[in-house]
C-alpha cells in the first residue's frame, strides 16, 4: 500500500507558538485514523495544519501517492457555523465544490453529485428545505454531505479518468463529527464512514472524544495529550499498551474490541 | 404632487436619484454578506471614518472624494486584518474608529473655519453635492459589484457560511474578504455624500435584516436585498420630494417601515 500522508517530527501550533512537538505518524491509502485526546491537546490544530489552514512550524508533513489539496475534504466542528443561516440545504451542499474550477463540471453534474452525497447521509428529502429548519444532528449530516460532494462529482471532460482522479476526494478529515448527535444517528454516521473507507477506499482522519467507538471503527489511533504524542499505532496495539489499556478500561470495558482478549493480558506493553 | 413634478424637472434631483439607485443596489448586495459575517457595524465605522477623512480633505484643500475613498479602503482592510488576526475585536475596533474619526472631523471643521452647516452636510448628506463624476463612479461601482457577485457567488456563499471550510477547500478567504471590504468602503464613500455619514449604514444593513426575516434561500435573498434597497431608496426620494424633507432621513424611514412590515409578515406566518 502507498503512503498517503506522513509526518516526521512535526511541530504544530498557532502564530509561531508550538502546541504539539515531535509528532510522527504515517498513513497508507484506505487507513482510518482516529485522533483522541483531552481538550486543548492540539487535535484541531493538527487537522488545520494538514488542511493547510495553519502553517507547519517544524519537521516534515508530506502528502504521498499523488494526493493534492483538492482531494482532501473536511467536516469541521459544528460550532463553526451559523445554525440559522438563510440558505437551502442544496445550496450549502453545493459549496463543497467551491474550491474547484467551475469549468471542470456542469451544473447537472454538480446537482447529481449533491443528491448522491445527500443520499449517502440519508437526507435526500431535505435537499430543498431551509438549513435552519433542520435539527442539530441533521445539520451535522448536511456538513458531511458537503464534504462528500467531490467524491461523487463526475467531471465534464473528454478524458474522465484523468480529471476524476484529480478531483475525487481521497482523504476525508472530520473534526468531532459526532458532537450533538443522538446514538442512532451516531451509529449511522459511523456506518457511513466505515462504508466510505471500506468500499470507496477513502482515507479517513477523525478527531473524536469517543475512544470506545474509535477502537471499534478505526484501523489506527493517534493519542495526544498536553505533553504531545503518547501513542501512534493500530487500534489493536493501542488497547494492549498500558496507556490505551487504562483509557479503554475506564471508558468501555475489559476486552479488546479487535481480538476480544481480556485487556489485562497485554497490559504493560509500550 | 407639484413638488414631485418640480423635482423631476430638476436635473440635479434626477442625477441624485440615478446615482443613489445604483449605490442602493450595491449597498443591498454588500450588506447581506456583511450582516451574515457579523460585520454589519463595519459600514457604520466606515461612514464615520469617511466623515473624518472628508474634514481632513477640506482642511487640506484636497479632492474630498478621492482622499476619503483611499482612507476608507485602507481603514476597511486594516480593520478586517486586525480582527482576523485577533489583535483587536471588530466591535472594539469599529468603536475606536468611529469616535476618533468624529473627533477629528469636528476639530478640523472648526479649525478650517468651516460652518456647522458643512459639518451637518457630512453627517446627513447633501443632494446638491453630487456631481456628474459621482454618477459615473456610482455606475462603475455598480457594474463592479454585480460582476463580482456573479463571478464569485459560490465562493462568497462558501466563505459567508463557513470560512474554515472554505480555507480548507483552498479558497483564498483573505483575498475575498479584502475585495468585499474594498467594495463596501467605496459604496459607503459614494453613498454618504448623498445620504450622509450617519444614515448610510442603514441602507446597507436594513435590506439584509428585512430579507432574512422572510427568505431562506441565499440566491433569492441576495437578489431580494438588492431590489429592496433600490425600492426603498426610490420610495424615500419620492417622499422627500413630495414633502420637501431631507432625502437621507426619508430613505432611512422608508427602509424602517418596510423592515417593520417584514417583521410583521414573519410573525403572521408563524401564527
Amino acid at each position: 500500500m502507498n503512503t498517503i500522508l506522513s509526518c516526521h517530527d512535526g511541530v504544530f501550533g498557532h502564530e509561531g507558538n508550538p502546541q504539539l512537538e515531535t509528532i510522527n505518524f504515517e498513513l497508507v491509502c484506505g487507513d482510518y485514523l482516529c485522533i483522541v485526546g483531552e481538550n486543548g491537546s492540539g487535535k484541531t490544530t493538527l487537522l488545520e495544519t494538514i488542511l493547510g489552514i495553519l502553517p507547519l512550524l517544524g519537521g516534515k508533513l508530506d502528502f504521498g501517492d499523488g494526493l493534492n489539496a483538492s482531494q482532501i475534504s473536511y467536516v469541521p466542528q459544528q460550532n463553526h457555523i451559523m445554525h440559522n443561516f438563510p440558505a437551502k440545504v442544496l445550496e450549502l451542499v453545493q459549496t463543497g465544490s467551491a474550491g474547484l474550477p467551475r469549468r471542470d463540471f456542469s451544473k447537472t453534474d454538480l446537482n447529481r453529485a449533491c443528491h448522491a452525497a445527500l443520499a449517502a447521509v440519508g437526507l435526500i428529502s431535505a435537499a430543498h428545505l431551509s438549513f435552519s429548519a433542520l435539527s442539530g444532528g441533521e445539520q451535522q449530516r448536511i456538513l458531511m454531505a458537503r464534504a462528500l460532494v467531490c467524491a461523487f462529482l463526475k467531471p465534464q471532460t473528454k478524458d474522465p479518468s484523468a480529471t476524476q482522479a484529480q478531483m475525487a476526494t481521497r482523504l476525508l478529515i472530520l473534526d468531532e463529527p459526532m458532537n450533538g448527535l443522538d446514538p442512532k444517528f451516531k451509529q449511522s454516521l459511523y456506518d457511513l464512514i466505515d462504508r466510505l473507507c471500506d468500499k470507496q477506499g477513502l482515507t479517513i482522519i477523525m478527531v473524536t472524544h469517543d475512544v470506545n467507538s474509535a477502537v471499534r471503527h478505526a484501523s489506527k489511533i493517534l493519542l495526544l495529550d498536553e505533553q504531545g504524542q503518547r501513542f501512534f499505532g493500530s487500534a489493536h496495539q493501542f488497547q494492549h499498551t498500558r496507556i490505551g489499556n487504562e483509557i479503554i478500561r475506564d471508558s468501555c470495558g475489559s476486552h479488546c474490541a479487535v481480538c476480544g482478549m481480556e485487556l489485562d493480558a497485554g497490559a504493560g506493553e509500550e | 404632487m407639484e413638488g414631485l413634478s418640480q423635482s423631476f424637472s430638476d436635473p440635479l434631483f434626477c442625477r441624485s436619484l440615478a446615482a443613489g439607485a445604483l449605490i442602493a443596489v450595491c449597498a443591498g448586495l454588500i450588506g447581506i454578506n456583511l450582516v451574515l459575517r457579523h460585520y454589519a457595524m463595519l459600514s457604520d465605522g466606515l461612514t464615520h471614518v469617511g466623515i473624518g477623512a472628508m474634514s481632513v480633505a477640506v482642511f487640506l484643500h484636497w479632492a474630498p472624494i478621492w482622499f476619503t475613498m483611499v482612507v476608507c479602503v485602507v481603514a476597511a482592510i486594516l480593520l478586517l486584518r486586525l480582527s482576523e488576526r485577533g489583535v483587536i475585536r471588530s466591535d472594539s475596533g469599529i468603536a475606536l474608529m468611529t469616535a476618533s474619526a468624529l473627533a477629528i472631523a469636528l476639530v478640523l471643521t472648526q479649525f478650517s473655519g468651516g460652518s456647522e452647516d458643512q459639518f451637518e452636510d457630512f453627517l446627513f448628506g447633501d443632494m446638491l453635492s453630487l456631481s456628474s463624476l459621482d454618477l459615473a463612479l456610482a455606475a462603475l461601482l455598480c457594474l463592479c459589484v454585480i460582476a463580482t457577485f456573479l463571478l464569485c457567488y459560490r465562493k462568497f456563499l462558501s466563505i459567508t457560511f463557513d470560512a474554515t471550510f472554505a480555507r480548507a477547500c483552498g479558497i483564498k478567504v483573505g483575498r475575498y474578504n479584502t475585495l468585499l471590504a474594498v467594495l463596501a468602503a467605496v459604496t459607503v464613500v459614494l453613498g454618504m455624500r448623498l445620504l450622509g455619514g450617519l444614515l448610510m449604514s442603514a441602507v446597507i444593513i436594513f435590506p439584509a435584516l428585512a430579507g432574512m426575516q422572510l427568505i431562506h434561500n441565499y440566491k433569492v435573498l441576495t437578489i431580494f436585498t438588492a431590489l429592496y434597497a433600490l425600492a426603498c431608496f426610490v420610495g424615500g426620494m419620492l417622499v422627500s420630494a413630495l414633502l420637501g424633507l431631507s432625502c437621507g432621513a426619508c430613505v432611512v424611514l422608508v427602509n424602517l417601515v418596510c423592515l417593520l412590515a417584514c417583521f410583521a409578515i414573519k410573525h403572521l406566518r408563524q401564527v
